[in-house]
This record gives structure tokens, C-alpha cells and sequence, in this order.
């Protein structure tokens, strides 16, 4: 029984040695492209896009959520404190009756925003950002975009460095053009 | 009342489930002096867990080290070979979402600034994404010596956690164990419980 100790001292560290790190850290999300994938309930959830491109992601009814995608993604969410979306080009953004609305969206952005109490939005040329029934609706323009605010408080826009913002008809403010 | 309702639950239960050992060992869970004398023991040993506690998901693996201190050689109960130690411990635990059995949610893993005062999440786990954990444990290790190969041990306590990340934070301990004397002061020692279970080697110091 005695001479048990040394030999399983022996396998005990092998057995250490061999425990490598499990897994790795990735940021991709866990969303296949093409399929609903929709969160809701409890406090935070963030979904992100496995395939990268073309997700479609929901979520509502709890505090904190958000989405991560590249191009072609549409995101909704309703019913949260804070909502946030970061997305590529050519994406589709709904985010209403929410405390806060951040987002950072590439060129050929859609996003409407409304019954919110701030909307915060980074967008890239030839988008388009509605902001309605809003307190404070804030638009970066990287490029050429439009802003439509309905009931808003406060709607300002800022356009590239050196580019002034354009007063349009129908309460829309433009960067590049009407 | 309870202590000692407890204590002889555990005995019978212990002492039913090892029939063999209690055929060929002598029962020593009546004597007044345990069969291996010891003021410290430490043990290194393999951690394994699942559901861990506060915002992390899954199942995990990782070492650790446990040391307990004898406080009352002679334990709570008289005419019981039971003894009391203060254990206090180190495990880390890495934990992957996907090898849980429950759900699991991925995690925003970067925000950043945006406009007007918003805040915007930029980066997200994958399946669910994997916690490093380091659990520091403080129990009170209540031992039940029952043969001369043999002891049984319950561990109430507190479990500070520090997840990568997050930050500290503390939770409840609860463990039972047993031993197995394989050399005069070595033993084979097998913990189960939350949040960690545990196999490792015991020296008797």
C-alpha cells in the first residue's frame, strides 16, 4: 500500500501537466445568418452574428441589450433601458420605447428611432436616421445622410469636417445634399 | 441538536455506502484520537465545476490547493472520532458556456462611447464565451474518521471568486468529501459540492 504514493504522485502531475486552457476567447457571437434570433427577458443579453453578415436580431422586454453584426443585418429592439447596435453597411435599425438608443451603423443605413428618450447615432454615407417622438436625437455623419425628426426636442446633426449641415424641407436635416 | 443530528446522518450514510471497507478496517469512529495524527493538511488537487456563480455560464476545469489547519483535534462530539480544521483554499477554474447544461446568453465584451451620451457594445462572446475564475474558499471542515483507510468530511463556509472581468465578489461554500488512505500520512481525496468539485492527494502534516 505504501509504494502507491510515489506513482500516484507521479500520474497526479501528469495529469496537471496535460490540463491545458479549454477553449478560447471569440468574438463573433453565436447568431446564424438568415434565422430570427430573438432575446428577451432577464437583465442583459448581447447577440452577435456568427456568420458576420446578414443577421437578423431582436431583442426586448429587459435593461441592457444589443447586437453586433456586419452588412445586411437588421436589429430591432423595444422595451429595454439601453439599446445599442453596432452593424456594417446596408443595415436595418429599429430601436423604440427605450431609455437610450446608441448605435454605430456603416454606409446605406437605415434607423429609425422613436419613443425614446435619447438616440445617439454614428452612421456612414447614404444614410438615412428618423428619429420621432424623441428627446434628444443626435446624428454623426461620416458621409451624406439624412436626419428626419418628428417631435423631437432637441435633433442636431454633425457632418464631416468642413461640411455644414443642410436645413431641408419637412423638418429634415441633410449632410451632402437634400 | 442539529450538529448532532447531522453528524450521525452522515456517519450511517457514509458508513452504509462503504460496507467493504467497514468488513476489513478497523472502526475507529468511536475512538478518541484519529488514526493519523496531523496538525496540517494540504492538499493539491483537480477542480471541476459547473453553473458558477455570478455572470458566467458553463461547465470548467483547473487546479487548486487546499490547506486546512486543525483547530480541535477532539471535535464537537463526545465518544465520536471526529476532529474541526479551518480550510482555506485557491482553485481556478476556466469555464466554457458551451459545456454547460443550462442555457446561456453571450456577453457584451467591449463598449464604447457614443453619441449623446450613449453607449455602444462594439464586441461580443461566442457560445456564450468562457470565465476564468479564481475561487479562494474558507470553510470549516468537520471530519468523521471512520476506519483507519476512511474519513468523511463536511464543509460549510464562503467562497470569495474573483471572475476576469467582473471583478470579486462572494458566494456560499458547501462541500462533502471523503478520504482514502493509500501511505501512513497520504491520502486520495475526493470533494463534491458547490461551486467546485475537487480530486486530489492529501498530506498529513
Amino acid at each position: 500500500m505504501y509504494r502507491t504514493g510515489p506513482a500516484l504522485a507521479v500520474a497526479f502531475v501528469a495529469a496537471l501537466a496535460s490540463l491545458g486552457a479549454i477553449g478560447c476567447e471569440s468574438a463573433g457571437g453565436s447568431c446564424a445568418a438568415g434565422t430570427l434570433c430573438e432575446c428577451h427577458g432577464g437583465t442583459d443579453c448581447y447577440q452577435g452574428c456568427a456568420d458576420v453578415d446578414d443577421c437578423d436580431l431582436l431583442c426586448h422586454n429587459m435593461v441592457h441589450c444589443g447586437g453586433v453584426c456586419g452588412a445586411g443585418c437588421g436589429l430591432e429592439c423595444h422595451d429595454v433601458n439601453d439599446c445599442s447596435a453596432d452593424c456594417g453597411d446596408s443595415c436595418n435599425i429599429s430601436c423604440h420605447n427605450t431609455v437610450s438608443c446608441g448605435a454605430f451603423c456603416g454606409a446605406n443605413c437605415q434607423y429609425d428611432c422613436h419613443d425614446v428618450d435619447r438616440c445617439g447615432v454614428r452612421v456612414g454615407p447614404g444614410s438615412l436616421v428618423s428619429c420621432t417622438n424623441v428627446t434628444t436625437c443626435v446624428v454623426e455623419c461620416l458621409g451624406t445622410c439624412q436626419l428626419n425628426c418628428n417631435n423631437v426636442n432637441d435633433c442636431r446633426v454633425t457632418c464631416p469636417v468642413g461640411a455644414p449641415a443642410l436645413s431641408c424641407t419637412n423638418a429634415t436635416l441633410a449632410c451632402g445634399s437634400c | 441538536m442539529l450538529r448532532a443530528a447531522f453528524a450521525v446522518a452522515l456517519v450511517a450514510g457514509l458508513t452504509t455506502a462503504a460496507p467493504a471497507a467497514r468488513a476489513y478496517e478497523q472502526v475507529v469512529v468511536h475512538d478518541t484520537r484519529t488514526p493519523i495524527g496531523y496538525a496540517f493538511e494540504l492538499e493539491p488537487h483537480l477542480v471541476l465545476g459547473t453553473a458558477p456563480p455570478g455572470p458566467g455560464y458553463g461547465s470548467g476545469a483547473g487546479l487548486g490547493v487546499r490547506g486546512s489547519f486543525v483547530l480541535a483535534p477532539e471535535g464537537f462530539i463526545r465518544g465520536l472520532n471526529d476532529s474541526i480544521a479551518l480550510g482555506v483554499g485557491v482553485d481556478f477554474g476556466r469555464y466554457n458556456a458551451g459545456y454547460g447544461f443550462g442555457g446561456y446568453r453571450d456577453q457584451c465584451l467591449h463598449f464604447e462611447p457614443g453619441p449623446a451620451g450613449t453607449s455602444v457594445c462594439t464586441e461580443v462572446s461566442s457560445n456564450g464565451g468562457t470565465y476564468s475564475y479564481v475561487f479562494a474558499p474558507v470553510v470549516m471542515q468537520w471530519n468523521f474518521w471512520l476506519t483507519q483507510r476512511f474519513s468523511a468530511f463536511g464543509e460549510p463556509g464562503v467562497d470569495l471568486y474573483l471572475l476576469s472581468g467582473h471583478g470579486f465578489s462572494i458566494g456560499p461554500a458547501l462541500y462533502i468529501g471523503g478520504r482514502f488512505r493509500i501511505a501512513d500520512r497520504i491520502t486520495l481525496t475526493v470533494r463534491l459540492g458547490y461551486p467546485t468539485f475537487a480530486f486530489g492527494v492529501s498530506f498529513m502534516m
